[in-house]
């Protein structure tokens, strides 16, 4: 895809403590497309594993045209967010839950509705506990 | 910006489009196989043509609609997904709270959130020696034998009208080998269930001889690296001896597999409270302990499909012969 935007997404630390701040970056090269639909930044937990996936999004933002935010959106995008206590990140034999920063993007292109996802992971443990999991 | 083409169909009623063509493409085979078919009849014509006539419109039709229409809905699936709103966006009602990926949570209130997100304090009662009664976690054994008993008798009173035929039939010299194949698993499944309906029947005598084990805490939630008190009674007529308590935690997922759900279970991690070789009464009734809940645990975590249990589990021996285990439901929190 020619008009897929490049997503930089990057955090301060990969590896946090409970109600800790997740600090970090996003950038969109070149800024956003012409007909972005909407930018979503979020932070959220995610299970995996032989379960249904199950997912609780702790920060949640959302910059669209039709209610002016795209246009005051920063580029690059600095956030900080401060994280629950739990749940912890865990890797475990059915269970495994995995920390994330998300960044999404969906474009309008010949007429379709297209999108973009950026994640990266970050855990989310106390330091006594690290060695283990 | 460009505005949508009010007359662009949106994926959903593409989608919806495709599903009526193929409903009214297969009644319209099917009507047609089945006149075929027909015809072939009156014209006496082989089984295997009649056979043919039924089934060709209709295989015919849906084959070409896999070819042509099954990309065309894949790709109107995955647009209609882009426009749908993302999953963090619904998820982002329950604030942090476990919801099922692409389903939308109810908003959780302040007051039903914890100190710790998809931590689920197990509600205990009162002690009467220490200050938390623990509850007994799973399905009591009477419940398990009423289920499975009564699938059981279910399913052997289907499966033995047909046995019964099977009998006849060989008594008769007329076996059916084909017949006697199909039935032979359905035999099984029935001895299995009368298998398991026996076991559980064991099970339920057990507990109803070794009666009411009450499990009792000093602190609870119990915090990583904390330590409790723990107290065992027993009411009930038989003694149970060498009792061994250990405190489990047990890995939970649910899963849809076909047209069921299903729940897989393992134990992870198992710390031993108290062993009847190591308790100088042999494991007897009433016992009392102390317990640390090692530094490096998970804590318990609750989401819709994924859960991270733990429980104290007390097993022991009736009559020195019948095996007894009973579960009890313990948090374990991160701090």
């Amino acid at each position: 895809m020619t008009d897929e935007p490049s997503i930089r997404l990057e955090l301060a630390a990969r590896s946090l403590a409970p109600r800790g701040e997740l600090a970090g970056v996003f950038v969109i090269a070149g800024g956003p497309p012409t007909d972005t639909k909407s930018i979503e930044f979020s932070v959220l937990w995610r299970t995996s594993g032989k379960g249904t996936e199950d997912i609780g999004v702790v920060h949640y933002e959302a910059w669209k045209p039709d209610d002016g935010t795209l246009a005051a959106l920063p580029n690059p995008n600095t956030f900080a967010v401060v994280l629950p206590p739990t749940p912890w990140s865990y890797n475990g034999n059915l269970v495994k839950i995995h920390w994330l920063a998300r960044l999404r993007v969906r474009w309008e292109s010949l007429g379709r509705t297209r999108e973009v996802v950026k994640d990266v992971e970050f855990t989310l443990n106390p330091a006594a506990r690290t060695s283990k999991w | 910006m460009p505005q949508p083409d009010p007359a662009s169909p949106s994926p959903n009623s593409r989608i919806k489009r495709l599903m009526v063509v193929w409903f009214v493409g297969s009644l319209v085979t099917g009507f047609l196989g089945m006149a075929l078919a027909v015809g072939a009849m009156f014209a006496q014509a082989p089984a295997w043509i009649m056979f043919v006539a039924f089934f060709a419109p209709a295989t015919v039709f849906n084959l070409a609609y896999a070819a042509i229409f099954i990309p065309k809905a894949v790709r109107y699936a995955r647009e209609a997904a882009r426009n749908a709103p993302s999953p963090e966006s619904t998820a982002a009602v329950a604030a942090g709270e476990g919801v099922e990926a692409g389903t939308t949570p109810k908003p959780i209130l302040d007051d039903e959130r914890g100190d710790f997100p998809t931590v689920e304090v197990v509600d205990t009662k009162p002690g009467k020696v220490l200050l938390h009664s623990l509850p007994r976690a799973g399905i009591p054994p009477g419940c398990q034998l009423g289920c499975v008993a009564i699938f059981a008798v279910l399913w052997n009173s289907i499966v033995s009208t047909f046995v019964f035929q099977a009998i006849n039939d060989w008594n008769r010299g007329q076996v059916q080998w084909g017949g006697v194949l199909f039935l032979s698993p359905f035999v099984l499944i029935g001895l299995a269930l009368i298998a398991v309906t026996l076991y559980l029947l064991l099970t339920v005598f057990v507990s109803l001889l070794v009666g009411r084990v009450e499990v009792e805490v000093s602190d609870h939630p119990i915090a990583i690296g904390g330590t409790s008190r723990i107290q065992l009674a027993q009411f009930g007529v038989v003694p149970l001896a060498r009792v061994k308590v250990m405190l489990v935690c047990t890995e939970e997922a649910t899963y849809v597999a076909g047209t069921s759900q299903s729940t897989a279970k393992r134990d992870v991690e198992s710390k031993v409270i108290s062993h009847p070789d190591e308790d100088p009464s042999g494991g007897a009734l009433p016992l009392a302990a102390e317990f640390t809940v090692p530094p490096d645990a998970m804590h318990s975590f609750t989401a819709p499909n994924n859960k991270i249990n733990w429980t104290i589990r007390v097993t022991g021996r009736v009559l020195g012969l019948l095996p007894f285990s009973n579960d009890f439901s313990v948090t374990v929190s991160p701090g």
